[in-house]
């Protein structure tokens, strides 16, 4: 019995002194490892549980070599804060403060000097370092400067909708409200230690915090693949649009078509995420994704290369265009009213023919023609990686009449966003293929481990052959059409399209001078590396696209072959390819 | 003659209970030393925790500051990066006395182990 007694009684002393080791290790953390803001609140960087904590990570562009530059990062500066009870001379103080930060406003200065009530007040933000450590060595009696963190944009109004803001809710919570910093908001947000109010709940909780922090494993910094410099020239030749015409709304997205990484994409009008505060709010959302459109003519290459895949046609296959068919009691018509008799394929997207268009779509059939246009993804989202994304409206797909079709054949009746379309439009660069498009490529974890990001497989929608009989017509339509000819390129392929789409009302009906502008072209079209899309809804004072987006595209592409050096794949001796 | 009934032990269980009167003091004793001994320790490591975190943590701080100053430059750095590119795009390079090329050649590109004179 004794030695039993002996026994129990050093079970009972290890598990005290087991108990105890925890608990000490518990402690160690609580009150040592949180002690760190003790140290920052006497070197003055501490204000508030919140911006000693604010901590977030970066969004990075990426340069054509490969280097990260930033979209989006942290500032680090002073603010300045008073203590009006303590406050001697508000009008010296004021005086010697705005001496070193000229921004400083002398209303507001005075209104928080008068809150003599008011132990603190704050009276300027976002100091720079410089003139916070000149107002700091002032030493004004009642004055504090301390150590601020706040967001930064240095891009600016480069592709702000896409990047976003983070800004606080309702309830004070400061998150991504916007664009990446919204969708990517659990990896950006680099949480605070987070001290329970109780002692002996904080003691007791999170014991495997202790062990493993899981948190390393998923914050971190966001690498996308927008090229700074291509970012800047798409949002120059997006602005000219915009001023030029007057338009509503113009946009552009330039997107690599065998992967879906987007180099480039903006919308004007923009606004300035580093001054939010001010802009107008309407212009906060994305229509790139969060609009649909009916982009009109370019939806012809689809048709055509759906006619090519299913082999109701080939590209010497003809037609007799009448210049206007009755189709369901309504007419359908080419834009001049005029016929043109027999004619091939290559003229229905060389002289851009509803009549012919429609003609495909008959031949397609209903049932292939739905199939062929929702393969492609139109009327799904297509899962890039932004907030808010809407699906386009083609439910005129699932009609008995024929002249759904045919009016879907050049791309009204059905409305797509920008995105879906690029991305439905980029198989014909990739054989035939659709991909993702995104903006992400990879997560960089705070260990410095690049994690990629997968956008999945592309999936095959035409023949490639299909595809490559297109892109010859689309060469064909810059070298001889566009522009009447003057736009060709010799030394490089390039295929594109426009498009002019009548604008529904809210009755349904399409006003009779307001008018969709759309672009999509890909180069170099027997190897392409870029597709680019580009809109502009009604613009003033011009009827169609091949005025307003035929030159902002070509010089485009002649800026996006010098900057990536691009050698020629036509109209040079063989020895030199 | 009521006959008291003594309870006589025997020797063997005298000298039981005397080293059972004597072992929990023992036990106790050893009991009471090893207890101070483990909070003692407890004690120390726990004070020596305190001072390592603290030293750690100063340097800690002092190194996120440096990080922030270097994260600030470098954001003042990119900023100008993105103004001269825009100032770039935007400039006329007509206006500047630069005329399109009269004539463009091309030339294969020399493989990478290849000798050059030129560099792009």
């Amino acid at each position: 019995m004794r030695r039993a007694f002996r026994f129990r009684l050093r079970v009972l002393a290890g598990g005290i002194a087991l108990i105890a080791l925890l608990l000490v290790a518990r402690l160690y953390f609580v009150q040592v490892v949180h002690g760190a803001e003790f140290a920052l609140r006497a070197e003055h960087q501490y204000v508030s549980s919140s911006q000693q904590l604010f901590n977030r990570g970066a969004i990075f562009f990426t340069l054509k070599d490969g280097s990260p530059i930033s979209a989006a990062t942290l500032a680090t500066g002073f603010l300045i804060a008073i203590n009006p009870e303590t406050l001697k001379n508000p009008e010296d103080t004021f005086t010697a403060i705005a001496a070193k930060v000229p921004t400083f406003d002398h209303d507001a200065f005075l209104l928080a000097a008068a809150k003599t009530s008011d132990p603190y007040e704050v009276v300027a933000h976002h100091v720079s370092d410089d003139a916070g450590r000149a107002v700091d060595a002032l030493n004004l009696p009642g004055v504090q400067v301390e150590r601020e963190r706040w967001r930064e944009y240095p891009a600016g109004v480069g592709a702000a909708q896409s990047v976003g803001i983070i800004a606080f809710d309702n309830d004070n919570l400061l998150a991504g409200r916007l664009g990446l910093e919204r969708y990517y908001e659990d990896i950006l947000a680099h949480g605070g230690e987070g001290v329970f109010g109780n002692f002996f709940a904080e003691l007791f909780a999170n014991l495997d915090n202790v062990v493993l922090d899981a948190r390393s494993a998923r914050e971190g910094d966001v690498v996308t693949s927008i090229e700074p410099v291509v970012q800047k020239k798409l949002d120059q030749t997006l602005a000219q649009v915009q001023a030029q015409y007057g338009s509503k709304e113009t946009g552009g997205i330039i997107m690599n078509p065998r992967t879906g990484e987007i180099y480039a994409l903006d919308v004007y009008p923009s606004f300035d995420p580093n001054n939010f505060k001010s802009a107008d709010a309407n212009y906060f959302g994305n229509p790139l994704v969060e609009k649909r459109y009916e982009f009109g003519s370019i939806f012809k290459m689809l048709t055509m290369t759906s006619g090519l895949d299913a082999g109701v046609i080939t590209p010497d296959t003809t037609y007799n265009d009448t210049g206007c068919i009755e189709v369901n009691k309504k007419r359908i018509c080419n834009y001049d009213l005029k016929a043109r008799g027999v004619i091939p394929m290559q003229e229905i997207l060389s002289q851009s023919l509803n009549v012919g268009a429609s003609f495909i779509a008959t031949r397609l059939g209903h049932q292939r023609f739905h199939d062929y246009f929702t393969n492609l993804g139109l009327g799904t989202e297509t899962g890039i990686d932004l907030p808010s994304e809407i699906h386009g409206d083609i439910h005129n797909l699932n009609s008995p009449r024929d002249v759904e079709y045919d009016t879907a054949s050049f791309g009204q009746g059905i409305a797509t966003t920008p995105v879906e379309t690029i991305r439905a439009l980029s198989a014909l660069a990739n054989d035939g293929k659709i991909v993702t498009p995104h903006l992400a490529t990879g997560i960089r974890l705070s260990s410095g481990i690049t994690k990629p990001l997968s956008w999945g497989e592309p999936v095959q929608v035409f023949k490639p052959e299909a595809a490559h009989e297109t892109d010859q017509m689309l060469v064909k339509v810059v070298d001889t059409k566009l522009g009447g000819g003057t736009v060709k390129i010799p030394t490089m392929s390039v295929g594109a399209k426009t498009g002019t789409a009548q604008i529904a009302g809210p009755d349904g009906k399409y006003y009779a001078n307001l008018y969709f502008h759309s672009f999509f072209g890909f180069f170099p079209a027997s190897d392409p590396k870029f597709a680019i899309l580009l809109y502009t809804r009604e613009p003033q004072g011009v009827q169609y696209a091949s005025e307003t987006l035929t030159n902002p595209f070509i010089n485009l592409t002649h800026f996006l072959i010098n900057y990536y050096d691009l050698p020629p794949d036509r109209g040079v001796d063989a020895a030199t390819q | 003659m009521k006959s008291r009934m003594t309870t006589r032990t025997s020797p063997i269980r005298q000298v039981r209970q005397a080293k059972a009167s004597v072992l929990p003091a023992a036990l106790s004793n050893r009991l009471n030393l090893y207890l101070g001994l483990i909070a003692g320790g407890l004690l120390a490591s726990y004070v020596a925790l305190m001072v390592t975190t603290i030293l750690l943590a100063a340097l800690q701080t002092q190194l996120a500051q440096n990080i922030q100053n270097k994260q600030m430059a470098i954001g003042k750095l990119e900023t100008s990066y993105y103004a001269a590119i825009g100032q770039m795009d935007s400039t006329d390079p007509h206006a500047l006395g630069y005329v399109t090329p009269a004539h463009v050649q091309y030339v294969t590109a020399a493989s990478p182990n290849g000798l050059s004179f030129a560099k792009n």
